[in-house]
């Protein structure tokens, strides 16, 4: 009688305590970490902290391996291969295929992706802070530096080995965040958290899954247009613009985005979107799109399955057709 | 007994569920400040915008209306550092970073007000 009347008290009770725990808030993790000279902001779904420093140090390693201003104590690095001219270095398994990446990269933006842009990028850099532009013999000379040089790769019974030859430097600026992205990516995917999160590499390179059961969209808000927004799930995103780290000198806008070709710092538009489902290519492609013309980008839009989006002068010149520019 | 019983249980079920209602709006209206910039006024006009996501460390000469107020924005925060006010209670709340703890100099009438630079319908913004 009493075990039937303490059934019948709290079984309600029970059922009520079940009912939220199942409909309540999914367990949400987030945390804010200082990689690639930027934060990064992750946040999850139904994850544990122990999944929150995995990721931590998928950014931590990717950092270090990209570093080329610092040597690091566990392996090679940008930093060691590029003061190593024409020598073969055996690099790490995750370095190699970054490296690997960034060969495709080159040849998808046409060339005007190109990781040999290290010295350059410095020496912009520097002068842009002083709001000064770089002698322009300088320039020359590293743009044929640029030329002279090369990278060569190597896999050998499961060695992996680098050679960089010639006096450029290699700059994983344009890939390292997206790319990262991408391997964040496959950490959530193979432990099942692929559904519900956003990965914020620096405002730049984002990684969306669904914001919600209810609600699959996130809104993205576009710092370049004031109350402009767009809405995207399950992709990744590349942002490139003057606006953050641009510099006017004269009237004219010089970026951080160097072409290649001409060692010039000016870019065709005042930002690009990208956003596609790769990391290291919407990354890539961001900065790339900087320096086309219009007609390329749309040839590399459809080969890549990729969509761009184009802003210039308070406008958005091109807007891919499966996006929609949205205002709040 | 029976309507006792019955009675009881309902109060115990919607007691929980209002528990649970009250966890839900404090963790809505609590949010985590990211992107934030400082409004800083000297009476009720706005003086100074400051992009506080910029993490700079620099200091701001505001007048106020009985003399100079230093404001310091350091890591991302802000704080009065030195203010002409005979009390300092300004200076003593040190720095915020926060979206709804201002940072008040009466005696000046200089304030602060941190508020977050997303419109309030983005999600994220890039």
């Amino acid at each position: 009688m009493f075990i039937y009347k303490m059934k019948k008290r709290f079984l309600p009770t029970l059922l009520l305590i079940s009912f939220l725990s199942s409909c309540s808030v999914t367990n949400k993790l987030e945390k804010i970490f200082y990689f690639f000279d930027s934060y990064e902001n992750i946040s999850l779904s139904n994850a544990s902290q122990e999944n929150m420093n995995d990721l931590e140090e998928i950014l931590s390693l990717y950092d270090k391996l990209s570093d080329n201003y610092n040597s690091s104590s566990r392996f090679e690095n940008l930093y060691s291969i590029n003061l190593k001219k024409s020598q073969k270095i055996e690099i790490n398994k995750e370095l190699y295929e970054m490296f690997k990446n960034s060969e495709d990269l080159q040849e998808i933006s046409k060339g005007f992706y190109n990781p040999l842009v290290g010295k350059l990028s410095k020496l912009y850099k520097e002068s842009l802070a002083h709001n000064e532009l770089p002698n322009q013999s300088i320039v020359s000379e590293y743009l044929s530096e640029i030329k002279l040089s090369s990278i060569v790769l190597e896999e050998t019974n499961n060695q992996y080995f680098v050679t960089k030859n010639g006096d450029a430097e290699i700059d994983f600026g344009a890939i390292a965040k997206g790319y990262v992205l991408d391997k964040c990516y496959e950490y959530l995917r193979e432990n099942e958290l692929e559904k519900y999160y956003i990965i914020n590499c620096g405002s730049s390179s984002i990684a969306l899954g669904e914001k919600s059961e209810n609600q699959k969209d996130f809104k993205v808000g576009l710092s370049f247009k004031n109350k402009a927004y767009i809405e995207l799930n399950n992709c990744f995103v590349g942002v490139s613009g003057v606006q953050e780290q641009g510099v006017t000198i004269e009237g004219v806008t010089y970026s951080h985005i160097i072409n290649p070709f001409t060692g010039s710092a000016i870019n065709n538009y005042d930002a690009v979107l990208v956003a596609g489902n790769n990391g290291a290519l919407c990354d890539v492609l961001s900065t790339s799109f900087m320096m086309m013309d219009l007609e390329s980008i749309k040839e590399i839009e459809k080969e890549q399955n990729v969509k761009a989006l184009i802003f210039d002068n308070d406008e958005f010149v091109y807007i891919n057709n499966d996006l929609e520019v949205l205002y709040h | 007994m029976k309507n006792k019983t019955l009675r009881n249980d309902i109060i115990l079920i919607g007691s929980l569920f209002l528990i649970f209602i009250s966890i839900m709006i404090g963790f809505l209206l609590t949010s985590s400040s990211k992107n934030l910039i400082a409004n800083i006024y000297v009476s009720n006009n706005l003086v100074e915008t400051i992009d506080l996501s910029k993490k700079e460390n620099k200091d701001y000469k505001i007048n106020g209306t009985h003399g100079e107020v230093i404001v310091r924005t350091k890591d991302g925060a802000i704080a009065i550092i030195e203010s002409t006010c005979p009390h300092h209670d300004c200076i003593n709340v040190g720095y915020v970073k926060e979206t709804n703890k201002p940072i008040i100099c009466a005696y000046n009438e200089v304030y602060i007000i941190v508020l977050s630079s997303y419109q309030p319908e983005d999600d994220i913004k890039i």
